[in-house]
Order: structure tokens, then sequence, then C-alpha cells
């Protein structure tokens, strides 16, 4: 078999494994939690639910979590599935 | 996905989404049992520390008090969901064995409606790949051959 055919097989399988290995890692709920009680030691003891990357574990402040939420794609925190309120959500208003 | 806030929850649950609830009283540190009363997740939750009730809850209910007093509901609402839990997610001393069961809640149910949501990723576009790079092997190895 010539060399390149071999080396286009191979590349191939690694392909077909990474790709495999892709789609079974991409399930995931990731939160942006606001405001409340720590909720670290929950987002930690939910498996497959994590805590968005920098989230303050007792919550972002109000003018904070709009920047971390951004549009759900480009925002600091990137692509949410969830925005959980914690206890402190008094001050938010329809228009937040 | 709006947790429990001693109280607070029926004004912001009404002006922001428009809907008619309101607080039903009960205590908040009893451990009455909440029942599930829809969906998936643990049977039977307790009240805690923090845990603040209310009635009419919208859309769907999932979990009851045992005595009176909606727990959590989920609701469609515009291209998503609204749900709430009666829990603050306060731990005060609560033991880590009660509070289980509603930290399940909150990753199972009521985010996301009981399923999780998936993540798009390349894969498809690496399977067409694929499928395009073993059809050029193919062709180059068959024109060797002829």
């Amino acid at each position: 078999m010539p060399n390149s055919t071999s080396t286009n097989i191979k590349i191939a399988c690694l392909t077909f494994v990474v790709s495999i290995a892709m789609s079974m890692s991409a399930v995931a709920t990731t939160i942006i939690y606001s405001g409340g009680h720590e909720i670290d030691e929950v987002a930690a003891a939910l498996g497959d639910v994590t805590l968005a990357g920098a989230n303050p574990a007792a919550g972002f402040a109000d003018a904070d979590l709009a920047a971390a939420i951004g549009d759900g794609q480009t925002g600091l925190y990137g692509a949410y599935d969830a925005l959980v309120l914690g206890e402190n959500y008094s001050s938010f208003s329809p228009a937040d | 996905m709006v947790l429990g806030a001693h109280g607070d929850e029926v004004a912001f649950l009404n002006d922001t989404f428009g809907y008619v609830v309101t607080n039903f009283p009960a205590s908040s540190t009893d451990h009455t049992p909440i029942n599930r009363v829809s969906g998936d997740g643990p049977a039977t939750l307790l009240t805690l520390d923090g845990s603040w009730f209310i009635d009419g809850a919208p859309g769907t209910l999932i979990y009851a008090r045992e005595g009176g007093g909606d727990a959590g509901f989920i609701d469609a609402y515009g291209s998503g969901t609204v749900s709430w839990l009666a829990w603050d997610f306060c731990e005060c001393s609560e033991l880590d064995s009660d509070q289980a069961a509603w930290f399940s809640v909150l990753g199972t149910t009521a985010i996301g409606g009981g399923s999780s949501t998936e993540i798009p990723t390349l894969s498809t576009w690496a399977l067409l790949a694929l499928s395009m790079l073993l059809g050029v092997v193919a062709m180059a190895a068959l024109r060797r051959r002829i």
C-alpha cells in the first residue's frame, strides 16, 4: 500500500475517533447564577450541570450580571443554558 | 429560573411574567414533606429553612407541599422556560442529605424542563469531512488499481 494512502487512512480513522469522542461528551448544562446563597456546592453536586466559569459562588451583583450574560452567545461567559436567579433579585425589574 | 426569596418572588413573578400568584402562608423550617406531582425527580422533598410557598402556580406544577402550597413549577414562556422552586438554597445548618434532593431537582427538573441541552459541536461537520475523505481515498485507490 502506498505511503500516501496509508497516511490518509490513518487521518480518516483519527478524525472518526475524535468526532465520536466529541459527540459523546457534548451534553451539559451550564448555568449562570445571580445573587443569593452559596451555590458552588450545588453546581458541583449536579453532575452534568456546571457553574459558568468565574461565576462567583454567591452570584453576580446586578451590574456584573448583565455583562456576564451578554446575548447568550457573545457574553463574557459565552453560551449558557439557564439563568438561575438566587434569592437576591428584589432589585431586578421586568426591564432587567 | 427563579429561587425562593422570602416572599419577594410573588411580586417578581407577577411583574416580570404577568402571572397571578400569591403567597401561601406556611412555616419555612418545619420539614413538612413536599411531594412531586408531575415530571421527573425525587418523589419527596423536605421543607427546608428559607422555603416560601405560593398559590396559583402557572404552567406545570411539579411539587406541592402537604397541607397546601405550591413548591415548584415549570412554564413555557416565549421561546424559553420559566421555572421556580420554593427553597432559596440556604444551607442554614440543614443536613446535606436533606439538601441533596433539592439539588437534584435544580439540576434535572427545573433547569431545562428535565432535559439537558446539547451544545452545538463540530461533530456533524467532522463526520461529513470524514465521509468525503474516505471517498477521496477510495477513488485514489481505485485509480491506482486500474
